[in-house]
């Protein structure tokens, strides 16, 4: 049996992990940013829409059971057009990787290590990521599994610890923004379900491959869930002029938890969790970047396309020079090259490899 | 020109005149068959003196002193034969040699003086008798008339018959006859079945194993009575060739499991294992890691619970341990108590144990993140009274916590080794007047001295030895991380530590199953449930009888 078959709950863990952590990051200030109020509504809508695209893609996916994206690729524009869609896919993962990590690196700096280089926190981040991966795909997925259900319990744990303190008017006026920007340019927010990469990346590796359909559908409705009670959290807890200065804005929340006279303030544990949280997003990445890289390069030595890629991201650190750069290269970059890459290229792919199966069984059945 | 042409003639002359020294290592193989190796392949000879030189010169009988052979002329049937038997002092039942090997062999008795043929069967037709006579066997004769044993062998190769004499067995040696007699009388001197002194119970059995396998065996033969329980022998080692026997039901354990053992067993090409810790280095998946992959057990009881669990148990000859195997993380915080006690009572000590197994490993590396990172935490109060204990203390308080754990390691240490009286003693100055006067003397602070001794009780939690050896080292790791970056740090050594557990197995098992991956844990969780509702045994064994009893065990409550 191949040792990098993941199963249901492994499947469902890789992909909220990735949103999950963009949420711990920016991902609710930037919804609420663009919507104001309407956020939540705007959260049911994108969440109602990546479900729909993530059907289409999945009938498009149909002719190629237990085959992933670089597969179908390879099926449509041969060799060549395999290796150009693994490029353009590791170098996404490791831009995303990279910028998100150093967007909590620079939190964590402001949090409570000063005296830290924020380099060295990124480097770290890595390092402990390439030695997972030295692990196996394997082994990441299930340490992730295991780390996910307390991230969910810590957003659970404070949106309810938080709930006696919602203002509930903050919900008006329900369309935040107006209409336009809820539904039409809040479209562009569906870019909060680029994890559903990792669901075509990862369709060779389903211990049943029948089972796609239904990781998808999870981890959609339980990414969407998550959204929603954060933004949820964020928008009833500070107004959305003021939420949206916040670093870390599910941090921001944590400080006004208050739990009995035994802890002064809980939000250190949080961090705990986010750490963890982060470990297992980078690593998570770095292992995707791996089979991406696996799938077309024979290293001799496995640890080098790691090295290389590990390098990568620790690059992409490197270049924003400040605070606004990041929530730019965050904002806009990650934003539209999700949208361009994750939802359009992959649709294009996957829409041509389609088509080429149904004329290439309509030719057979001619024949 | 010339004078190069020379010169180059006079450096190549130089070095041709040399003696080549070859300093590589070579590679090749040693031939297969050794001189070393022929001696023992060798076969009996059917020349009793020749056997005698050939055991002399195997056994240095000149200067072994425990090493003894007995020459005698052995009776049989009014014939006269040369023979001997060698055997170790000390390690047989001399009273049994004399009576049931030298006197039948040695002593002239009528029914042996007897030259008569044996008469194997009579028929008279006619007043005319036919008897079918047996021709007269000196072979079978011994084996059938001469050596009232229950257990005697005919060996033909000095190889196998030395490693037995070596356990314990005596040789025979006749002449004429091209084998030898080996007869088994072991007996030596050897501890008794006693309690269990490092698992104690209060309700479960009070018996524990010893160093004989036999011994060993016997216990769980009494405790299984089926007849499908299997003890296979294997000998491990080259010089010392020591016997394990590897424990299964083979109706229940699974097949690939048992090769497995067996396979790894047999193929260790190694001089000699002393005891049972250092096989479980040599049989189990990963020795690098310090997480125990094999479970060791001194009573009998739970190796036999874990050979009705589909289990596999290897006893090594002169370790009181039996090895279990395979084993989950779960294992490691079940004591055997818990199947004597009441299930409620049970899941309550596996609870403190889980808790303990968290304070043990994490407590003073969180107590340092918090008090040097994340302050924020803690009440203003007590952050007030952490500090002000603080105030007259020199050290950092990474190097305070350091200096208390390793005080206690050595308090620890030197408590196992003093002679046991004084073992007290050293806990009483280690721990309390050590402690005190080091807070009285302001090295310490008082709050400290709690998060230590609150982190040793908890280590004392730990059921097993081994696993609460590699908390110990994961601590000190976690204390360092703790004090390096605070959270970030404490992160760092529980995502390595995840990722290793996730990556580990014992014996093809996952290591935390049945969890990760997941499988069937209504029956076999971490909690114990009731007696009655342990229907299944574990999905992760992958056992040929998957079912324990029916759902409805209790069948006397359906008498209606």
């Amino acid at each position: 049996m191949n040792n990098n078959k993941i199963g249901f709950v492994e499947s469902v863990s890789l992909t909220l992990i990735v949103i999950i952590s963009h949420i711990l990051l920016n991902l609710p200030n930037e919804i609420l940013g663009s919507t104001a109020s309407s956020g939540p509504l705007n959260v049911i809508y994108i969440s109602v829409l990546a479900i729909i695209v993530f059907l289409i893609f999945n009938k498009l996916f149909s002719p190629f059971k237990g085959k992933d994206i670089l597969d179908v690729a390879e099926f449509v524009g041969g060799n060549i057009l395999k290796k150009i869609v693994s490029i353009i896919y590791t170098l996404y993962i490791i831009f995303i990787a990279g910028i998100l990590l150093l967007n909590f690196a620079n939190t964590l700096k402001t949090i409570y290590l000063q005296d830290m280089p924020t380099e060295l926190i990124c480097l770290v981040f890595i390092l402990i990521a390439l030695i997972a991966n030295q692990f196996g795909f394997k082994s990441v997925t299930i340490t992730n599994a295991i780390i996910l259900p307390f991230i969910i319990v810590a957003i659970l744990i404070i949106f309810f610890a938080l709930s006696v303190r919602f203002v509930p008017e903050r919900f008006f006026p329900i369309l935040g923004y107006g209409a336009n920007n809820t539904f039409v340019l809040g479209l562009t927010n569906i870019f909060a379900f680029g994890e559903i990469l990792l669901l075509f990346l990862m369709r060779s590796n389903y211990i049943d491959a029948n089972d796609s359909k239904k990781i998808g559908l999870t981890s959609i409705i339980l990414s969407g869930i998550i959204l929603f009670l954060s933004i949820t959290s964020l928008l009833l807890i500070f107004p959305f002029a003021t939420g949206g200065e916040g670093i870390l804005s599910i941090y921001m929340i944590t400080r006004s938890i208050q739990f009995g006279t035994f802890f002064q303030r809980v939000d250190a544990f949080f961090i705990l969790i986010w750490v963890l949280t982060f470990f297992a997003y980078i690593s998570v990445l770095l292992a995707f970047g791996l089979k991406i890289t696996n799938k077309n390069v024979k290293a001799e030595k496995s640890n080098v396309p790691a090295f290389l890629i590990g390098l990568g991201i620790f690059v992409v650190t490197l270049i924003p020079q400040n605070i606004a750069q990041i929530r730019f290269a965050e904002n806009v970059i990650y934003k539209y090259s999700c949208l361009i890459i994750v939802f359009g290229m992959s649709f294009v792919i996957l829409l041509l490899g389609y088509l080429k199966k149904n004329k290439k069984g309509m030719v057979t059945i001619r024949s | 020109m010339k004078f190069i042409k020379k010169l180059k003639e006079f450096f190549n002359n130089l070095m041709q005149n040399q003696e080549s020294y070859d300093f590589t290592i070579s590679h090749e193989k040693p031939s297969e068959t050794q001189p070393e190796d022929l001696l023992k392949k060798q076969k009996i000879y059917p020349s009793v003196d020749v056997n005698l030189d050939y055991i002399k010169s195997r056994y240095n009988v000149l200067i072994n002193s425990d090493i003894k052979l007995r020459e005698f002329i052995l009776n049989a049937r009014g014939k006269q034969f040369k023979a001997f038997i060698i055997y170790i002092d000390g390690l047989v039942d001399t009273s049994s040699i004399n009576d049931f090997i030298l006197n039948p062999l040695m002593i002239k008795s009528y029914s042996n003086q007897s030259n008569e043929p044996q008469v194997v069967s009579e028929a008279i037709t006619n007043n005319i008798s036919v008897r079918k006579v047996k021709r007269f066997n000196i072979t079978d004769y011994i084996y059938e008339c001469l050596l009232p044993q229950n257990s005697v062998k005919k060996v033909s190769s000095f190889d196998e018959l030395v490693q037995n004499v070596n356990s314990g067995n005596c040789a025979l040696f006749v002449d004429t006859i091209n084998f030898a007699f080996d007869i088994d009388i072991k007996k030596f001197a050897q501890r008794s079945i006693s309690e269990p002194k490092n698992e104690p119970s209060v309700r479960g059995s009070q018996e524990a194993f010893v160093e004989n396998l036999r011994t060993n065996t016997s216990l769980i033969r009494k405790n299984i009575n089926n007849e499908n329980l299997i003890i296979e022998n294997i000998t491990i080692g080259k010089t010392n060739k020591n016997n394990c026997a590897v424990c299964y039901i083979k109706d229940i354990a699974n097949s690939s499991l048992v090769s497995e053992a067996k396979y790894r067993l047999n193929n260790l090409d190694v001089d000699y294992v002393l005891s049972s810790s250092e096989l479980i280095q040599l049989i189990c998946d990963d020795p690098e890691t310090t997480l125990p992959e094999i479970l060791t057990t001194e009573r009998a009881d739970k190796a036999c619970s874990s050979l009705l669990q589909g289990r596999v148990v290897i006893i090594y000859n002169g370790s009181p341990y039996a090895l279990i195997l395979p084993v989950t993380l779960f294992d490691f915080f079940t004591s055997q108590e818990d199947i004597n006690l009441n299930y409620h009572f049970s899941n309550l000590l596996k609870v403190l144990r889980a808790i303990a197994f968290f304070i043990t490993l994490l407590l003073p590396g969180l107590y340092l993140a918090i008090t040097i990172f994340h302050r924020e935490l803690l009440p203003t109060e007590l952050l007030y009274s952490i500090v002000a204990s603080r105030v007259n203390v020199p050290f950092p308080i990474v190097v305070e916590i350091l200096m208390m754990e390793l005080s206690f390691e050595l308090i620890r240490e030197a408590g196992l080794r003093v002679p046991s009286p004084l073992g007290s003693t050293v806990g009483i100055v280690g721990a309390l007047v050590l402690g005190e006067a080091a807070v009285s003397a302001n090295i310490v602070s008082p709050i400290l001295i709690i998060i230590v001794a609150i982190t040793a009780i908890s280590s004392f939690a730990i059921p097993d030895f081994s696993l609460g050896f590699h908390l110990r080292i994961s601590r000190f790791a976690y204390t360092i991380l703790g004090a390096l970056c605070g959270f970030l740090g404490i992160g760092i050594g529980i995502f390595i530590h995840l990722i290793t557990l996730c990556s580990l197995k014992s014996f093809g098992v996952p290591y935390l199953s049945p969890y990760m991956p997941k499988s069937n844990v209504r029956n076999n969780g971490y909690m114990l449930k009731p007696v009655w509702k342990r229907e299944k045994r574990s999905d992760f064994l992958n056992t040929k009888r998957t079912t324990v009893q029916d759902k409805i065990s209790m069948k006397w409550r359906n008498k209606d």
